[in-house]
């Protein structure tokens, strides 16, 4: 598949769709770990680890490049299931903050460890990433987030998003649900970390601070946060945009900055709905509504929530 | 114990800077529910205002006798908050006002958006690489017992505390600061009680944003250099001093200031320098951990 | 004589669930009104939305001839309604004293507030004795107290009160109903909303029934009282 898009596309294509589909499979990530109510802004934390483990795997110690991943996938997992359990008794709003906090914390730390190439970063690693490994991965973390919405783990995590106390009432395990989603999201996380190292060829602790979580909230809520076709199309949209915006680099975020700030304002204020399970996605019903196409009332969602 | 003494010193002077820029958001975010994560960029036009004044005067490098000193000090200081004080309040009316009271994440996203916007068009119109700010007041070093204290020290640490009695005067004794305790509290109350909630939004985030000017001058003025990203690491770190703290009372978050200033100083003097900017994430786990609504308590979010 | 507050055909919702359904009631300068109704009937609602807390999706409120349904808050408590919100609401960061204060926001600070201030504290001379403790230490009753002392302060012509009698202790709860006629008295008109049918009932001089957000009945309190349906379902036989 490689070479056969390398024949026909431009290579700026083909970098800019593996990128989109890098920053797809990480965004994925945060779909599991937010499902359960969490508000993980740590999120590129989580996937410069897996990064940092695969690539100093697959540099230092030359294991084959799938184990690698893998191995940065569990260190993901791990410290994703340690913030979660640290982060248990706190409030919403203090919790997301504290996973900030620490994903900023090992930003720091991955500064000062010299093994891992400190400021300068790690670099040396092999080009291992193609379209052919990102893809097919990509595809695996969708059907995996297609079955986990309809499995009882889902249901449970919904449930435990939405109303914490009922669903305790109901003999689902909270504590439990809200951390193995989370700790499966930061895994997921690694592994699409370990994939753009291989890609990028370096890794700078940089690439794991505020900014890049926050670009993978934006699109995480932007798609449409309660579907999980909503982080696919945020995360394509918005990293396909940028590359069609090709001036200069700090206009071209400020025009980011502007247009998320614009966009935020005018769509999400109130506009935030459930989608029950199996109806088309938020921002599909929006467009409909663009378009002037009649809308079954049912797939705009429930209640709007109280006053 | 010299030492031991010189490292407080330095570490109040450094933590009341702290305490200043996390009154400001502990501010906005105990009255408004909100989360201004432009704030720190407010911080840093304050920093460019006093370097884009002083450069436009060609002030000579520390070449000024002490009343004219303090003179342009004070003005530079004046014209910083006006400028931040109305970014505030464009902010609060275009951002803040149609986010606020939903969701939680929006008005969060909103001023991220915005703080990418502002640390980029820093990097526009001044550069990527920090600017030199003239430094105004004649650098001399005064030795008190022992202990070694810089003039620009000195400035910063009178201003911080001129501006954070200035708060807390009027939260406690004024009329306005009154109705902001109580929209802070319970803000449907407040407005039946013929309270203009959306004039309290404003003039929290306008104080609030002064506040951030003010820290940014004197700031700018002890490291002599501005820079687009200078809000980022000082604003975290006043925003893990806000969230210690708790939002309950504003007298916490200025001693949670200082305490993370003498830790840092304690740190670096003792330790290592380079744990420095660690020592802020290992008291906001250690913390949370044990007391997740902050040292002091908070109100429900 | 015209109703000193008018309120004709008000619809409140909240996204899909209709809360208020058509509503018209008014109350006249010197009366006590009740609405009467179980929990969850949408007597809150029809208070909030005259005080201007929750837009109405339909209907009007007039004051004294002034259409209030488009003000905020602030602009109505301006025009001389004060709210008592259900389940007291006091300010506990603030002091009693503070408290009072803020009821008097929108006027003008000076001796009319100030002696406004005495008057309240010589209505609840506990308020008095406990002026500077913070608002959170009082008792239940004494909160309540506060909340209407706090209302009382901003001198208006009509008391919005939300179930007042809500955790209350029952001998409480007389004197909180002889307070009620005490300001009547005074020449304040009030409108309360109320599960407490009996007590309502007892200082009211007219009280409507509301039912799943839409008024059933109304009548003079004589009539209330006497009424079969009534006395089965709210006085107990």
């Amino acid at each position: 598949m490689s070479s056969f898009l390398a024949a026909h596309l431009p290579a700026f294509w083909v970098v800019t769709l593996i990128t989109a589909g890098l920053n797809t499979i990480i965004t994925m990530g945060l779909y599991f770990s937010n499902s359960a109510g969490a508000l993980s802004a740590c999120h590129a934390a989580l996937a410069g680890l897996g990064a940092y483990v695969a690539a100093v795997l697959t540099t230092n110690f030359d294991w084959p490049f799938p184990v690698a991943l893998l191995a940065g996938a569990v260190g993901g997992f791990a410290i994703g299931m340690l913030l979660a359990l640290m982060t248990l008794r706190m409030n919403e709003l203090v919790a997301g903050l504290t996973t900030l906090a620490f994903g900023e914390t090992m930003v720091i730390i991955a500064f000062n460890l010299d093994y891992i190439g400190g400021a300068n970063g790690f670099i040396g690693i092999p080009l291992y990433t193609s379209f052919d490994a990102v893809y097919p991965l990509l595809a695996l973390v969708v059907f995996a987030a297609w079955r986990f919405d309809r499995s009882r783990l889902g249901y449970a995590a919904r449930a435990c998003r939405d109303n914490p106390h009922a669903a305790a009432a109901m003999g689902i395990n909270v504590p439990w649900v809200k951390t193995l989603v989370f700790a499966l999201g930061s895994g997921i996380a690694g592994l699409g970390g370990g994939l753009r190292a291989h890609y990028v060829l370096v890794q700078n602790p940089d690439d794991m601070g505020f900014f890049f979580s926050i670009n993978y909230l934006i699109f995480w809520v932007f798609g449409g946060s309660y579907t999980f076709w909503g982080p696919v199309f945020g995360a394509m949209f918005l990293t396909i945009l940028p590359e069609l915006l090709r001036f200069s680099l700090y206009d071209r975020f400020i025009i980011y900055g502007v247009i998320l700030t614009a966009i935020v304002i005018v769509r999400l204020q109130g506009v935030i709905t459930r989608v029950p399970l199996g109806r088309r996605p938020v921002f599909v019903a929006w467009l409909a509504r663009l378009w002037r196409r009649p809308v079954p009332a049912a797939s705009l969602g429930g209640s709007q929530g109280g006053r | 114990m010299e030492q031991f003494v010189q490292q407080l010193v330095n570490g109040i002077m450094a933590g009341s800077t702290y305490a200043v820029v996390a009154l400001g958001f502990g501010l906005v975010f105990s009255v408004m529910r909100v989360v201004n994560l432009a704030h720190p960029e407010i911080f840093m036009i304050g920093a460019y205002a006093a370097f884009v004044v002083i450069s436009g005067l060609h002030v000579p490098d520390a070449g000024l006798d002490v009343p004219a000193a303090v003179a342009l000090f004070l003005g530079v200081l004046f014209v910083a908050m006006l400028t931040t004080g109305a970014a505030g309040l464009v902010l609060e009316r275009l951002v803040i006002r149609p986010t606020r009271g939903t969701y939680i994440l929006t008005p969060f996203i909103a001023t991220a958006g915005v703080s990418i916007a502002l640390q980029n068009s820093a990097q526009r119109l001044f550069g990527p690489d920090p600017v030199h700010v003239p430094s105004v007041i004649p650098p001399n070093t005064f030795i008190v017992g022992g202990v070694r204290v810089t003039s620009m020290q000195l400035v910063t640490f009178l201003t911080a505390v001129a501006i954070m009695l200035a708060l807390r005067y009027y939260v406690h004794s004024t009329r306005w600061g009154r109705a902001t305790r109580a929209v802070a509290e319970k803000p449907d109350v407040a407005a039946a009680c013929g309270v203009n909630v959306n004039l309290v939004s404003q003039l929290t985030v306008g104080i609030a944003s002064i506040m951030a000017g003010a820290a940014g001058v004197a700031l700018g003025l002890l490291y002599t250099s501005a820079a687009p990203f200078m809000g980022l690491l000082y604003g975290l770190k006043s925003f893990i001093c806000m969230l210690v703290a708790g939002n309950r009372h504003i007298e916490a978050i200025m001693a949670v200031g200082l305490l993370l200033g003498v830790v840092e100083a304690m740190v670096t003097g003792y330790i290592s320098s380079n744990l420095r900017d660690a020592v802020a994430f290992a008291l906001l786990l250690a913390v949370l951990f044990f007391r997740p609504q902050g040292l002091f308590g908070s109100y429900e979010v | 004589m015209s109703a000193l507050l008018q309120v004709s055909g008000l619809e409140v919702a909240y996204g899909p669930v209709r809360a208020v359904r058509g509503v018209d009631l008014e109350v006249h300068q010197g009366e006590i009104r009740a609405i009467l109704g179980a929990n969850g009937a949408g007597k809150s609602s029809i208070i909030r939305a005259i005080m201007g807390l929750v837009k109405p999706r339909g209907g009007t409120v007039a004051f004294g001839g002034q259409a209030l349904h488009k003000l905020l808050p602030h602009k109505v408590n301006e025009w001389g309604i004060a709210w008592v919100p259900e389940g007291r609401q006091v300010f506990s960061t603030l002091t009693v004293e503070e408290n009072l204060l803020i009821g008097a926001f929108s006027r003008r600070h000076g001796q009319a507030t100030d002696a406004r201030q005495q008057q309240v504290m010589d209505m609840f001379p506990t308020l008095r004795e406990r002026r500077t403790q913070l608002a959170g230490s009082l008792s239940g009753g004494e909160q309540q107290m506060l909340a209407i002392g706090r209302a009382l302060m901003s001198n208006p012509r009509l008391l919005l009160m939300d179930e007042p009698s809500l955790g209350l202790a029952p001998k409480v709860v007389r004197s909180l109903f002889d307070l009620a006629q005490e300001i009547r008295a005074r020449g304040i008109s009030i409108l309360m909303a109320e599960q407490n049918a009996r007590q309502a009932l007892r200082v009211a001089d007219y009280a409507y029934l509301l039912e799943v957000g839409e008024i059933r009945g109304g009548g003079s309190a004589r009539e209330m009282e006497a009424s079969e349906t009534i006395r089965r379902v709210y006085l107990g036989g």
